[in-house]
């Protein structure tokens, strides 16, 4: 492997940190005394935090209070009367004490009234539970419990550098109904995110091929989402802070990719003491444990979660006579440490992986096609070792460092017709500056590199492509089989400038550079962005955003195999835009509006050709479009309610050879509508419905079949132009109801109900098809189908 | 079928269809076509036979069809239709030569041959609406649906210097008993339609070997492989378990010698005024097969 930016990785990993503790001489303030929160009558049975913006002079004494992010309730008020009577340790300045100004965050719980109650609003947080007060004689108002100085982050909102990112919040996910308490499946009531066949576990975003958009955890690219057919996300929801969705556009420092990204941000262990949490539910169950560990700067956390499906699935499928027993198993473990290594520096460790596995035995008479009967056994898994390095310094220079090592692998074995034994060893790096220049312009940049050694042995019948429609049998197709190991670097550079030429207006203009080790080309990629608000008043504000940008992704390995592909290819392109307005339109709806326009050229395609080893010669002859609008109307959560509505309209298609007409896009999905609300009742119970409609993916219409003598099966005859079908539309209403209840100290326990499709209605998935092809029936997916599942925080 | 939708199917139940089962021949049906030379070289003759079953037929007349396509990349049968340049009449059997430039511009090539067999009269236009290189039509002039007409395709590699012989199917047996090809045993019936409710002594065995050895082990440049032998099973009436079954194994999972074919059938729904027809097909996984056909009485 060449390891050409390795050196530099580390140099910067090691200036990250020098750089830190350079210039961290500014300390900041301490809490000295915590003050007791006064509830008047008519804060009874609020719960909720509060973040507070304090003033704090040399002496330590609050001199001023302003709440960030005000909901009007008395809380506020709460709020702002004990943080003015925090005492603090000053900050200190070269070790003289000095003014500053911090965020406090201040978790209040006004005692209930009438009844006693336990939970009244929105999910506790995961540290800072006030004990529930004994039923029967109301409880004396309890003082806030410790507080935190912490960045705030403002709901719905994420500071980035993309125009458009979409940010689901670790309550929201737990809340989602019909999300079956998963950590990305809820992405898909989100704009842009087009609804994935059942057990595909696939990510469609902007009419985007799922091999063309990234899946990151914690800025990391992994080689999966979900686990086996999309059954639940590869990291649980309990390690997640947020997940980010960017469904285009996005901005300098992602690369490698011509569709979206989703982001799965991890969280950090708790600094206040040990906490457990353990869930279980019909798939699976996972426990974590975190807290601190050594001394008060040093932070652990592991995690483990696995599946259970495999103790019933085998009885039930006997029960049922369903001619198979399939053994799916999966499971994924976590461990993080984390340290503070100066006042304003973390460093983090993660050690991360996922592992999946299935044997299934298929009965020749569940199949025609002797290649699909047997044993089939397949193995996903992937780990990675992480370190990060954040550092903030003194002038408003922010470094991010980021090395990561891992590896994928990948086994199926279907006998003697489909094998594939493939271990990806990945060694990816990241260091990025965030440098105010001055107050109008601020310059980002770094470097992304990535590297490893792909060792592969595939041998597969002649098959163009995984999204090739059905070529009917494949006994007796011609196999090929390539062993090869590979090294390959694609380094990455980007840099953004910032400008700010009016108070309202944000300019980004950049560019990123990638190269890629399996082409030889050196893509430029400028990018710019502008984010202008046009009408600033608090509650109606009007903002217009706009971007357009260049974005490369290098072909599939098995594109460019020397058996299977065609060695020699380009990049895929494409040319993203996008435009949209965001209006505040009361004070807690925002209503966002963003047409965008994607340009798909140079695609990796193929033709018939039968010089090459495979009969195809692969080639960059594609081309394609995306274009449509994203709608959003999003109540930002208050402590009863949360919810949005989120539509988008679309059309991808595609061309696959220049001569050959254009053809839909194998997800097309021309309206994709989500309604999502989850009310909170109070004493812990809530309860939320998500309701979906979606145009009915493109299908090939098979028209007949044939017989294909050498393999002793019969074939289909499609329609072509392929996608010409529509299968009918998809409906689901999911409800889930949750209750909660605090037990013991600090430990809260809770159990819910997500009942996904709860009208039961039958979607059409795809069809199935007699032998000759000659007649069809309807493949469903999911059916009613209620999970329960329990949650407890200690 | 892709593959995600076999593992969905695999892990959750696809739908019941309740479609007929393949092996179950009530139509009129193409069921192999053997090249003697599964493997030809430039400027050979490769001749073609079929085994065919019209059993509801009445002994209708059958016209038939064929055409050629030399290397058409694809190994699709319509990928061959859209390259061949012209289909003809013919009968039951057909035969093709190599063109003998077939390996100048490619290092394997591939004959591609299309059949066509219609009860009816054939006309050699495509069908457009269901992409058939023919059409077939009755005495009225209307299409013919499956019940009549069926078509597909066959490959034959062109490669010089290297065969594929046909593998045998060498002795049959009914419930361990040989069973001839002029034999017609009496089977006890079953009036049942659901085989669990067919008393056991109605349920038999089929079975069939091949010679040993008949197995090949080439090398294509690859390393060397073994072909994998499978035995189909089709019969005009009643339910076997599958319609096809591989090698098979002793408790050790190695595969017996001589290589057996074994299939259990049961007699569901008897129809006692028609025959039993049982057809056998051996293949093996680089276009190289037999046939032979057994009839059977009802008790």
């Amino acid at each position: 492997m060449r390891a050409i930016g390795l050196p530099f990785l580390f140099a910067f990993f090691a200036l990250t940190l020098w750089s830190a503790r350079a210039f961290a001489q500014v300390e900041p303030p301490r809490i000295k005394t915590e003050a007791q929160a006064v509830y008047p009558d008519s804060a009874r049975g609020l719960e909720r935090d509060v973040v507070v913006k304090v003033t704090i002079d040399g002496d330590g004494h609050v001199t001023g209070a302003e709440v960030i992010d005000p909901t009007g309730d008395p809380l506020d008020d709460v709020a702002l009367d004990a943080a003015r009577r925090y005492e603090f340790f000053p900050a200190t300045k070269d070790g003289k004490p000095t003014k500053s100004r911090i965020k406090l965050k201040l978790s209040l719980h006004a005692p209930p009234a009438p009844v006693p109650a336990t939970d009244a609003g929105a999910p506790l947080p995961p540290v800072h539970h006030v004990p529930a007060p004994d039923a029967g004689a109301p409880p004396p108002p309890p003082p806030p419990p410790p507080s935190d100085v912490e960045e705030v982050r403002v709901h719905g909102q994420k500071s980035s550098d993309s125009p458009t990112v979409r940010s689901l919040d670790r309550a929201e996910i737990e809340s989602m109904p019909g999300g079956l308490d998963d950590a990305i499946r809820p992405i898909e009531s989100l704009p842009g995110v087009a609804r994935a066949p059942a057990f595909s576990g696939l990510i469609i975003l902007r009419g985007s091929s799922p091999n063309d958009s990234q899946v990151f955890l914690d800025q990391a690219a992994v080689p999966l989402a979900f686990h086996f057919g999309g059954l639940a996300a590869v990291v649980p929801t309990e390690l997640v802070n947020s997940v980010d969705v960017y469904p285009g556009n996005y901005d300098v420092q992602y690369g490698r990719g011509i569709g979206g990204i989703v982001d799965v941000g991890l969280r950090g262990p708790a600094r206040d003491r040990i906490h457990a949490i353990g869930k279980f539910d019909a798939i699976d169950g996972s426990a974590l444990v975190e807290g601190p560990i050594f001394d008060d700067k040093t932070r652990f956390l592991v995690a483990a979660r696995r599946s259970w499906i495999e103790a019933y699935f085998p009885a039930l499928a006997t029960a049922l006579n369903l001619g198979v027993t399939a053994s799916p198993v999966y499971y994924d473990y976590q461990a993080m440490i984390e340290r503070d290594v100066a006042k304003h520096t973390t460093l983090r460790l993660t050690f991360l992986g996922s592992n999946d596995r299935v044997n299934v035995t298929l009965q020749p008479s569940q199949s025609t096609d002797p290649a699909f009967s047997g044993s089939l056994s397949n193995a996903t898994d992937f780990w990675r070792l992480q370190l990060q390095a954040d550092a903030k310094l003194k002038n408003g220079t922010k470094i991010f460092s980021q090395l990561s090592v891992g590896q994928d692998n990948l086994l199926l074995d279907l006998g003697s017709t489909l094998n594939a034994n493939s271990t990806a060893t990945r060694i990816q790096g990241r260091a990025q500056i965030d440098l105010p220049i001055f107050k109008a312009l601020r310059l980002k940049g770094g470097v992304d590199l990535e590297g490893g050694q792909w060792d592969y042995t595939l041998t597969f019948p002649q098959i163009p492509g995984s999204d090739s429609p059905d070529i009917g049998p494949l006994f007796g197709q011609k196999k090929l089989t390539s062993t090869r190991s590979l090294g390959y670097f694609d380094p990455g550079a980007f840099a953004n400038v910032e400008m700010f030429p009016a108070k309202t207006v944000r300019v980004l203009v950049g560019a990123r550079v990638d190269a890629f080790g399996s082409t030889a080309g050196v893509y430029l990629q400028p990018r710019m962005s502008l984010r202008w608000v046009l009408h600033g008043r608090e509650g109606g504000r009007t903002t217009l955003k706009a971007a357009l940008g260049m974005y490369a992704q290098a072909p599939q390995v098995n594109e460019i195999d020397p058996v299977f592909g065609t060695p020699g290819l380009s990049a895929n392109q494409s040319t993203q835009a996008s435009l949209g307005i965001e209006q505040e339109m009361l004070r807690r709806v925002t209503l966002s509006l963003e047409p965008f326009y994607k340009n798909l050229f140079d695609l990796v395609s193929h033709r018939i050709d039968p010089t090459q080893p495979s009969g195809f010669r692969f080639g960059n002859e594609g081309t394609g479009f995306a274009y449509g609008l994203e709608v959003l109307l999003k109540y930002a959560p208050d402590r009863h309610f949360s919810g949005w509505i989120a539509y988008t309209l679309s059309r991808s298609e595609r061309r696959d050879l220049p001569e050959e007409p254009l053809h839909l896009f194998q997800y097309d999905q021309t309206h994709v509508l989500a309604l999502v609300g989850t009310y909170s009742f109070g004493n812990g119970w809530s309860a939320g419905v998500r309701v979906r409609y979606v145009t009915g993916n493109p299908y090939t219409p098979i028209v007949g079949g044939y017989f294909d003598n050498t393999g002793g099966d019969y074939g289909p005859v499609d329609k072509l132009p392929v996608y010409s079908g529509r299968l009918p539309p998809f409906f689901s209403m999911d409800v889930r109801v949750e209750k909660k209840w605090h037990i013991l100290k600090d430990s809260q326990l809770s159990v819910y109900i997500d009942v996904l499709n709860a009208t039961d209605n039958r979607n059409v998935e795809s069809f199935t098809y007699g032998y000759d092809y000659q007649i069809h029936a309807t493949a469903g997916g999911l059916p009613i189908l209620p999970s329960l599942g329990a949650r407890i925080e200690l | 079928m892709k593959l995600h939708l076999f593992l969905a199917c695999a892990l959750l139940a696809c739908e019941a269809t309740g479609f007929e089962p393949e092996y179950v021949v009530d139509t009129l049906r193409v069921l192999a076509v053997q090249a003697d030379a599964p493997i030809a070289a430039p400027g050979d003759t490769v001749h073609f036979t079929t085994l065919w079953a019209d059993p509801n037929g009445g002994g209708r007349p059958v016209a038939w069809a064929w055409g050629t396509c030399v290397n058409p990349g694809s190994s699709q049968v319509p990928d061959c239709v859209a390259a061949m340049k012209s289909i003809a009449p013919g009968g039951d059997s057909f035969q093709a030569m190599v063109p003998s430039d077939a390996l100048d511009a490619v290092p394997v090539g591939e004959l591609g041959v299309v059949f066509a067999a219609c009860a009816g009269t054939i006309a050699l236009t495509p069908n457009a609406a269901t992409g058939a290189p023919v059409t077939c039509t009755d005495s009225n002039g209307a299409v013919v649906g499956r019940d009549g007409f069926v078509w597909g395709g066959t490959r034959v590699v062109i490669l010089a210097g290297a065969t594929n012989a046909n593998p045998a199917i060498d002795s049959v047996s009914i419930d361990g008993q040989p069973w001839g090809a002029g034999d017609a045993p009496a089977l006890a019936t079953c009036a049942k339609k659901n085989v669990d409710d067919c008393a056991p002594e109605t349920q038999h065995v089929f079975s069939y070997t091949a010679p040993s050895g008949s197995a090949e082990t080439y090398d294509v440049g690859l390393g060397p492989q073994t072909e994998e032998l499978v035995g189909w099973f089709c019969v005009s009436q009643g339910s076997l378990t599958a319609g096809y079954a591989s090698e098979d194994v002793d408790d050790g999972g190695t595969p017996i010698d001589p290589p057996t074919f074994e299939m259990t059938f049961t007699p569901t729904l008897a129809d006692t005024s028609r025959p039993l027809q049982v057809w056998l097909v051996l293949r093996d996984d680089r276009g190289g097969l037999s046939f032979t056909e057994r009839h059977a009485s009802w008790k």
